[in-house]
């Protein structure tokens, strides 16, 4: 993100050598590499600011991806079902959406399932996460970066007291 | 070769890199200076704070967008594009006037959360800021209430006061919700007066208390659903300035009682005026610390825990006098090491509760406990590691013809999450979901209530049909226990009624109509006399296997 010529350079080189921290689904690549007028991107999760929390999981309730009001093909990750954010190393693979090569901008809805749960102190809790509607818009360009874009969600100031538990009010960063 | 040929992309890359703007925003939102805000009365005017941080810490950024939608009064400026410098900050401040109940529900209806407005959130707002390579997201909720009133069931209320550097109460106080099934305690929002002996009043259903610091004049106040707070009148009593009013409850016939614990005065108050009906010194056996008291609505009783004695105590509020009970006060049939209570409640059902610390110094812990008024022994139902809070108010007498709470509904989140309330819920038999199966056992139980929409246990992607199946499968099942549990009556499962012609239309028709209905009484306590005290959501989704429909 910081140095984004490079990135430019570098897509090809982490397919080589995996994705480090990142998971992959290999039957959505290969899929998506054997259409010759489809490109393959990313989307990621990944849990931020979440010392206070020995485990924080999300389910994935359902993702859009659309370009000018068109649905666009995306799969989702088995990965998604059962997301542990407390463990901020590991970007989950919500799943890979499936662009033309035409399509220049689109705009990405994911839905969290809307309960979850959590450990702090030892405890567990619920998370009301309703509200855990995450939306943004983003262009090829950015996203030819890394193939992929990646969610930071904030823990820290996404999860407050609610009634019975904790409420999700997602405070994001989203990167290429 | 190729290494050299690398290192000469990975130097032109750096150089580019150095000339470009960075790319790391964050954006944060508040309403009110908080992530959820409640409003009870109008108008009222909300102001948000829109936050857009650079976290950069060398390099300057370009912000390309900057939007709040819902709020399409708001003019954020300075407008979008613009760079802030490295670790700068903007901050757009924008105020609206929520003119009535109706227009907070309205922007409920506007907004991205698709669950809004609804008994917890009227609306979210949204703040989302862009740059060339990223966006960020922060959100704010709003609760609209219809009235300032709190509504008469068995929600438990907690406040407690800041310290000041001399041990004296100060301000803040803060108002909390104690819920005992999660053990969850909930900020309601914070006073400016440094209140204690909060008292809920069965008549106006409102809550009571007494400012005192030790050294101003004391006053008696009205604390509001916000955790706001307003003089009703000075305190007219024959206490010094230097007098801390503890304890507070409100007895049958509406009037407060308050408790000052160096002087042992009690005194009775008119609410609707704030002034003095009594005032005597109470008689106690002995040594007596008392950090709070509730009325017995079975006997007009006053009970509490002497903390000096260990012992449960009462007080007759006529007379003043005050009895011990014979034996030491046991919790869980053991002795307990130094309990100090400090908030005390009676049910309208004449159940007492109490809140407060036991164990030795090194492993102090707080716990909810139920009180055997017979016995004076104590059983410890929850145990959380929540700060120690000073005071403690229910309603305590059933009122007739004063508004009634809306019926007492949970989520799915909290049946998945709490065994004995799905125990309960079995306990009735086999739970028919229609066309899509029934349900008996706990783990098929939890099986559906922990289902993803969209991946199955197996792994395997869920199709359209599948995923609203799972999801209405989900609500079906928790609108059955909300009926069996908490006895509010379910929504007609009738779109479910056909295996062979499941009407897709129908079926999201229905989801949402349990949706709603689940999530319309979760502000309504559950009934203490429930028991339910303890959710471990974990441990239940180990214990869920994948239900197939």
């Amino acid at each position: 993100m910081k140095i984004p010529s490079l990135s430019r350079w570098v897509p090809g080189l982490l397919v080589a050598l995996g994705t480090g921290a990142c998971d992959s689904s290999e039957d959505d690549l290969m899929r998506a590499l054997g259409d010759p007028v489809l490109d393959a991107f990313e989307i990621r999760l990944r849990g931020q600011d979440a010392a206070q929390y020995e485990k924080v999981l999300l389910g994935m309730g359902q993702v859009e991806v659309t370009s000018f009001g068109e649905p666009v093909r995306f799969e989702p990750s088995p990965n998604a079902r059962a997301m542990d954010l407390s463990d901020t190393d590991h970007a989950h693979l919500l799943g890979r959406f499936f662009l033309p090569r035409y399509v220049k901008q689109v705009d990405i809805t994911v839905r969290l399932d809307d309960v979850g749960a959590f450990k702090e102190d030892s405890l567990a809790g619920l998370i009301n996460a309703q509200a855990g509607t995450i939306q943004f818009s983003t262009t090829r360009s950015a996203l030819e970066q890394r193939s992929r874009v990646v969610i930071h969600l904030y823990l820290k100031d996404s999860l407050f007291d609610g009634m019975g538990g904790k409420t999700l009010l997602p405070a994001t960063y989203i990167a290429h | 070769m190729m290494g050299r040929k690398w290192l000469g992309l990975l130097f032109i890359g750096a150089v580019w890199a150095s000339n470009a703007w960075a790319s790391d925003f964050r954006a944060e939102k508040l309403v009110n200076g908080l992530k959820q805000y409640t409003v009870d009365t109008y108008p009222e005017t909300l102001r948000f704070t829109f936050t857009v941080t650079n976290i950069d810490p060398t390099l300057p950024s370009e912000l390309l967008s900057a939007t709040a939608p819902l709020l399409k009064s708001c003019t954020l400026s300075p407008t979008s594009p613009l760079v802030v410098p490295a670790g700068g900050h903007v901050t757009y401040q924008c105020e609206i006037e929520l003119e009535s109940h109706d227009a907070c529900l309205t922007l409920g209806i506007h907004d991205a959360n698709p669950v809004t407005p609804n008994h917890e959130v009227s609306f979210t707002s949204t703040f989302s800021i862009g740059w060339d390579a990223g966006a960020s997201q922060a959100g704010a909720n709003v609760l609209c209430l219809p009235q300032p009133n709190l509504l008469c069931d068995d929600t438990v209320y907690l406040s407690t006061a800041s310290r000041s550097p001399e041990g004296r109460p100060a301000a803040p106080s803060r108002l909390y919700i104690f819920d005992p099934a999660t053990g969850a305690v909930t900020l309601q929002g914070e006073a400016a007066l440094p209140y204690n002996a909060l008292a809920f009043n069965h008549f106006d259903n409102t809550l009571y208390a007494i400012a005192s610091d030790g050294v101003s004049a004391a006053s008696f106040i009205r604390v509001d659903a916000t955790g706001s707070s307003s003089i009703i009148a000075p305190l007219d009593t024959a206490a010094p300035r230097s007098a801390i009013w503890t304890a507070g409850a409100v007895l049958k016939d509406g009037s407060y009682v308050g408790f000052e614990h160096s002087t042992h005065r009690l005194i009775r108050i008119n609410p609707s005026t704030g002034g003095t009906l009594s005032e005597q010194v109470v008689t106690v056996p002995g040594d007596f610390q008392m950090a709070d008291f509730a009325m017995n609505p079975r006997d007009g009783q006053l009970y509490a825990f002497n903390n000096a004695t260990q012992r449960l105590t009462r007080i007759d509020p006529l007379t003043g006098v005050a009895t011990d009970h014979a034996e030491l006060a046991q919790i869980d049939g053991r002795s307990a090491e130094n309990p100090v209570m400090s908030a005390a409640v009676f049910t309208r059902d004449g159940e007492f509760f109490l809140y407060g610390t036991s164990g030795p110094d090194t492993r102090r812990v707080s716990g909810f406990h139920a009180v055997d008024v017979t016995t004076g022994n104590l059983t410890r139902l929850l145990t959380r590691p929540v700060p120690q809070l000073a005071n403690g108010a229910m309603c305590g007498v059933y009122s007739w013809g004063s508004p009634r709470p809306q019926p007492t509904t949970r989520d799915r989140g909290f049946f998945g999450a709490s065994e004995s309330a799905l125990l309960e819920c079995l306990a009735y038999g086999p739970i028919s979901l229609g066309a899509l199966g029934e349900v008996s056992t706990l783990p098929g139980a939890l099986g559906i209530l922990w289902a993803n929409p969209a991946i199955a246990s197996n792994n395997a992607r869920r199709t359209a049909l599948e995923s609203l199946k799972v999801r209405t499968a989900r609500e079906a099942l928790t609108a059955v226990c909300n009926e069996r549990v908490f006895n509010t009556r379910a929504p007609t499962l009738s779109a479910l009624e056909n295996p062979a012609s499941l009407d897709p239309g129908r079926v999201e028709e229905l989801r949402q109509r349990l949706e709603r209905h689940n999530h319309s009484g979760k502000r309504t306590a559950i009934p203490l006399r429930k028991r339910i005290f303890a959710v471990d959501p974990l441990r239940a989704m180990e214990r869920a296997e994948e239900p197939r429909f």
